[in-house]
């Protein structure tokens, strides 16, 4: 039938924005639903519902949609060079609305835009500056993007060395969580491997692990998150007393508070209500106190009781 | 087969020598987890860096200091205050027969002190003959399970008035910051009411939005007061005071009080028996309270499990049953003006009960062997010279 029919699409703010049957096809998630409407009496009249798209980022798809399905691909290059530079235009939007696209994109199945979008994020980050970096980076962990990232080869990964010699290769959003890598990205100390002297391997296997961890698990307002993650704090510390030193020393030297709270803690707890021989059975030989050390410590702990 | 255990030895020895020299920052940082006074003093003295490093006492507040009067007359107030310690012996030395002992101290000189029996004022000063001269808190592992604040007379404590013995013979709740340049008192004065006293006071204040005050507790940075309902409140400290009610009545009992049990408050509710002249309240049982916040009341707890209340006369406290050798958890120790008819005059256990959650008994401290001992008298353990190695 020569008439258009028109797909109404809604927001999730609940906005209804009217799209073409063809323009509407270049949605791959809609096309089957609307494969099935002209086999099923036409259900035109009701919207579908997109709960994922705000109407902002709606309008955009749309227009988007409408342009690529009113240009041929052509043969001569003149009308497919116009129609590059409109979706270079399309994508001089702020990060934000970028990264939103590119999720709508995703989610909408509209294979060219998420082209479009990852390959302007990628060539972005070339040119950006340490901290832009830092800002895109925990947009891409804010929005769960790091498998789209992955297809488009944008540097979501870095290269950590081990002082001795191994290289670990971590997500950026990962090895933010310490204040010193993060301050390394900002001064572009980055593009090359980090190198982490203090750090032995086994160590920075650990604190990779833990990072891990804590940047996966959402800090959510039900405790049964919460309560969760602090079970899986309590068995990450249940290591021998070496390696807890080496972990504080290292949580220290990379600037992760929360890593360097637990340990200590950790520690405090292990100390509390123990007598001083206990303590140095669990972390040290020997006091090595001198005579006169040793005196003030037992005038210290001696009482006389009238 | 030697030359590896010997290398293993060597890195053990090498690994464990490292703590010695954690720091000083990190030390700290450890150290400020641990905020009684005898966690850090072991911490002291454990090796020679830790004790450069690590300072002395969490706030230097002496144990008595001045308070000045309300009414300007002559004779003056002092705090004084006492320590209640959970005493044990280390883990290599412990046995399903020996239990920790239950001391309270107060310091009076330095290195100088008296052990007060942890419910009462009374001290022992009578000590079994071969009580240790020097007691060496070095070799047990001690817990901190209160502090307790009692006002005292300065000097000279005026005679005739009928009244003036108990002017202050309430409760104290108290705060000071760790450097010790500023504190707080909150005290039940004679009247019923909640009096306050701060650092640079001339006086004594008294609060008047809460009569008839049965308790105080400072708890987990706050003041908290209940009264003979049960109502209780937060009394936020400023000028003037502010209260904040955190729960509601609640329906019976006599006297309330507040405490501390495994990082909750607890409300305890004594039921008094009038006796023969309706003069002498003899407690006949208990319940006991936990707080719901929400929904601003206290809400009956059935069972305490393994902990142990203990209200004494001036400072409540709990501890974990599993301590002491031969005691159930679920029950209070509590202390009664009411003298039980089979007490000696000045006992250790003079006017202390204890009474059972479950079955809801009660009796004198003296009838239970394996609760009485946990106060008095010193266990075994205290006069051998040498446990373990040095």
């Amino acid at each position: 039938m020569a008439s258009s029919k028109i797909i109404t699409l809604r927001s999730s703010e609940g906005e209804d924005f009217g799209l073409d049957v063809v323009a509407a096809m270049e949605l791959l998630v809609i096309k089957p639903m609307i494969e099935e409407l002209q086999v099923i009496k036409p259900m035109i009249d009701n919207a579908i519902p997109l709960p994922n798209v705000t109407s902002k980022i709606l309008a955009k798809v749309i227009e988007y949609c409408k342009k690529h399905v009113e240009t041929p691909k052509a043969e001569e290059h003149a009308v497919n060079d116009e129609l590059k530079a409109w979706d270079a235009d399309f994508v001089k939007v702020d990060q934000a609305t970028l990264f939103d696209l590119i999720l709508a994109a995703n989610y909408l199945g509209i294979m060219s835009l998420l082209d479009l979008t990852c390959q302007t994020v990628a060539d972005m980050i070339k040119e950006m500056s340490g901290n832009e970096i830092c800002e895109i980076h925990l947009l891409i962990k804010e929005r769960s993007l790091e498998k789209i990232c992955k297809i488009y080869n944008i540097k979501t990964k870095l290269t950590l060395q081990s002082s001795d010699g191994m290289f670990f290769y971590v997500d950026v959003a990962v090895a933010m969580e310490s204040q010193t890598i993060k301050h390394m990205i900002e001064d572009r100390c980055a593009d090359n491997a980090i190198p982490l002297p203090n750090v032995t391997s086994k160590i920075l296997a650990r604190v990779i692990e833990y990072c891990k961890k804590h940047v996966e698990t959402p800090k959510a307002e039900e405790h049964a998150v919460n309560d969760e993650l602090r079970a899986w704090d309590a068995d990450f510390v249940k290591v021998d007393q070496a390696t807890l030193f080496d972990l504080i020393l290292a949580a220290n030297y990379l600037e992760i508070k929360s890593l360097l709270d637990l340990t200590c803690q950790t520690v405090a707890d292990m100390i509390r209500g123990k007598t001083p021989e206990e303590i140095r059975k669990t972390f040290l030989r020997k006091h090595d106190f001198t005579p006169e050390e040793e005196e003030e410590v037992r005038r210290e702990n001696q009482w006389a009781f009238e | 087969m030697q030359a590896q255990t010997q290398s293993r030895k060597l890195q053990l020895n090498s690994s464990m020598a490292r703590w010695s020299q954690l720091p000083k920052d990190l030390l700290l940082l450890v150290a400020q987890r641990l905020n009684t006074h005898f966690d850090l003093l072991c911490l002291r003295s454990v090796c020679s860096s830790w004790h450069a490093c690590v300072p002395s006492r969490p706030h230097p507040l002496p144990s008595r200091f001045p308070i000045l009067p309300t009414n300007g007359t002559s004779w003056g107030l002092y705090l004084s205050r006492r320590t209640i310690l959970c005493l044990g012996l280390p883990e290599s030395h412990c046995q399903p027969t020996i239990g920790s002992w239950l001391i309270k101290v107060e310091e009076d000189v330095p290195d100088m002190a008296h052990l007060v029996n942890p419910l009462s004022t009374f001290q022992f000063k009578h000590l079994p003959p071969n009580f240790p001269k020097t007691f060496d808190f070095s070799r047990f592992r001690v817990s901190e399970l209160g502090q307790e604040y009692v006002l005292q007379y300065m000097n000279h404590r005026p005679s005739g008035e009928a009244d003036e013995g108990s002017l202050h013979k309430g409760k104290v709740a108290f705060y000071s910051t760790s450097n010790g340049e500023d504190f707080v008192m909150l005290t039940i004065h004679v009247s019923g009411k909640l009096a306050m006293f701060r650092h640079g006071n001339k006086r004594l204040k008294t609060i008047d939005d809460m009569p008839s005050c049965d308790d105080l507790i400072f708890f987990n940075g706050e003041f908290y007061a209940i009264d003979n309902t049960g109502r209780t409140v937060v009394v936020a400290i400023g000028s003037p005071p502010v209260l904040s009610l955190i729960a509601d009545s609640v329906i019976g009992g006599n006297k309330k009080s507040l405490v501390e049990s495994n990082g909750e408050l607890l409300m305890v509710n004594t039921y008094f028996d009038q006796g023969i002249h309706g003069i002498m309240n003899r407690a006949v049982r208990f319940k006991v309270f936990k707080l719901n916040q929400i929904g601003h009341m206290w809400v009956e707890v059935e069972n305490l499990g393994d902990r142990i209340l203990f209200l004494g006369e001036k400072s409540t406290f709990s501890a974990v049953a599993s301590e002491f050798c031969g005691c159930d958890g679920n029950c209070i120790y509590y202390t009664n003006s009411f003298f039980f008819p089979n007490d000696q005059e000045d006992d250790a256990y003079t006017g202390i009960g204890i009474f059972n959650l479950e079955n809801g008994n009660l009796g004198p401290l003296s009838s239970f062997p394996n609760y009485s001992k946990v106060i008095w008298p010193p266990p075994a353990w205290v006069y051998i010279d040498n446990i373990g190695d040095i």
